[in-house]
């Protein structure tokens, strides 16, 4: 194509097709060549394998769990950055912040319980998939270690819905969160310690809502992230989606 | 020695540099162990926080006068109570020993004093537990009288004989 001299005005007519296939890259062939590489060629479609087997796509087998966490978990992360614009972690604002959220910024009352409700789906919807796992014996090799990476997302999930509890800063938040810690408190030998670097002193205060805010905005999101890459990795390489025999 | 195109030997005789080889992996491995652990050490330590910006432990709550024999007072914010009787005065803390809630008194009813609204412990007159999930009875706090006539009470001092302060 570089070899072709053009005119202006092939060059403008032209542009609208060669953005296009400067961003498509078309491959030539055959149209089952073309159709795989539309997948594999695009960074958002090419954790999906180019060929699946007929029977990973009944959905009445995986119910489509796992991707419901996931589609909630990028509902929240957008949510939540916008509710981060009105938010702050103060225990003299943050209550205030929450309501205005609710009376005077437009849109906000939705905005925030999208984030609310969506974070209560999230814990249902990982909690189902684990079941369908589990019941359809997909746990076992070669995808045990798999296994234990979404343990560990269900934990991640556990923990941003307990950190986004105390946000609020009411009532509700505080004793949660009190409640919360002292149960921390009861592990063995370091019980205590546990519970006073995790409220930053002896009661929930300041220290407590500001490291609760760190953990739920950035570190805990971000190792979901990570956790979440290696899962889904791990999916294709034990072998793509656990599936029922051929009948 | 046949040399390779960046002067060095492209093969080498067998087992002649596994002794320089294992040491230069043992130092790389102690310097790596020593700067991870010592990155995780210092993190650990630094979000143990060295000042705290809470309510002190000791806390002057008020003068004899204001708790008249017979009265139990709860002070405000600070989760204790304060408890008059004729033999004397002592300081009843009011956060649940199950998972610290706070409890709220119970009025009228001879055996049960105290009730916690989360999980539905209850205990006596004294603090002794009477039933729910609570592990133990409420502590006592320390309780003395400071220079000024003003009682004080240290909740970082729990008496464990329940001795009253005669007043």
């Amino acid at each position: 194509m570089s070899a072709t001299v053009y005119s202006i005005r092939d060059s403008i007519k032209n542009l609208p097709k060669n953005i296009r296939s400067s961003v498509l890259r078309p491959v030539e062939g055959t149209p089952e060549q073309a159709r795989a590489a539309a997948v594999f060629g695009n960074v958002f479609l090419h954790i999906h394998p180019a060929r699946v087997h007929e029977n990973s796509l009944r959905f009445g087998y995986t119910l489509g769990l796992g991707l419901i966490s996931f589609y909630l978990f990028l509902i929240l992360a957008i949510s939540g950055t916008l509710l981060m614009f009105y938010y702050t972690p103060s225990t003299q604002l943050a209550y205030h912040n929450m309501k205005d959220l609710e009376y005077v910024v437009s849109f906000g009352v939705i905005l925030r319980n999208i984030h609310r409700w969506s974070a209560h789906a999230m814990v249902a919807a990982v909690f189902l998939h684990m079941c369908r796992v589990f019941y359809t014996g997909s746990y076992k090799a070669p995808r045990e270690f798999n296994w234990v990476v979404g343990i560990c997302l269900l934990l991640m999930t556990l923990f941003l819905s307990f950190t986004g509890y105390l946000l609020p800063w009411d009532q509700l938040a505080f004793w949660a969160i009190t409640v919360g810690s002292n149960i921390a408190a009861y592990a063995p030998w370091i019980g205590e310690k546990i519970r006073f670097v995790m409220l930053g002193g002896n009661e929930v205060g300041q220290m407590a809502l500001i490291r609760f805010y760190v953990l739920h905005v950035a570190l805990l999101p971000v190792a979901a992230l990570v956790l979440m890459g290696v899962h889904f990795w791990r999916i294709r390489k034990d072998g793509g989606l656990s599936r029922p025999a051929d009948r | 020695m046949e040399l390779n195109n960046f002067g060095g030997a492209a093969t080498m005789p067998d087992g002649l540099d596994e002794g320089r080889r294992s040491f230069v992996k043992k130092v790389t491995a102690t310097t790596l162990a020593l700067g991870v652990g010592g990155i995780a050490l210092q993190t650990g330590r630094f979000l143990k926080p060295n000042v705290l910006y809470e309510p002190a432990r000791a806390f002057k709550v008020g003068d004899l006068s204001i708790f008249p024999i017979g009265s139990r007072i709860v002070i405000e914010g600070r989760g204790v109570e304060i408890v008059r009787e004729r033999d004397g005065i002592h300081a009843v803390s009011l956060t649940c020993t199950h998972l610290g809630c706070l409890v709220k008194q119970v009025e009228n009813d001879p055996d049960v004093a105290y009730a916690c609204p989360c999980h539905g412990s209850t205990f006596a007159h004294k603090g002794e537990v009477l039933g729910g999930p609570a592990p133990k009875d409420l502590p006592w706090y320390e309780m003395y009288m400071d220079h000024t006539g003003a009682l004080v009470v240290d909740t970082s001092k729990v008496n464990r004989e329940r001795t009253k302060l005669v007043v």
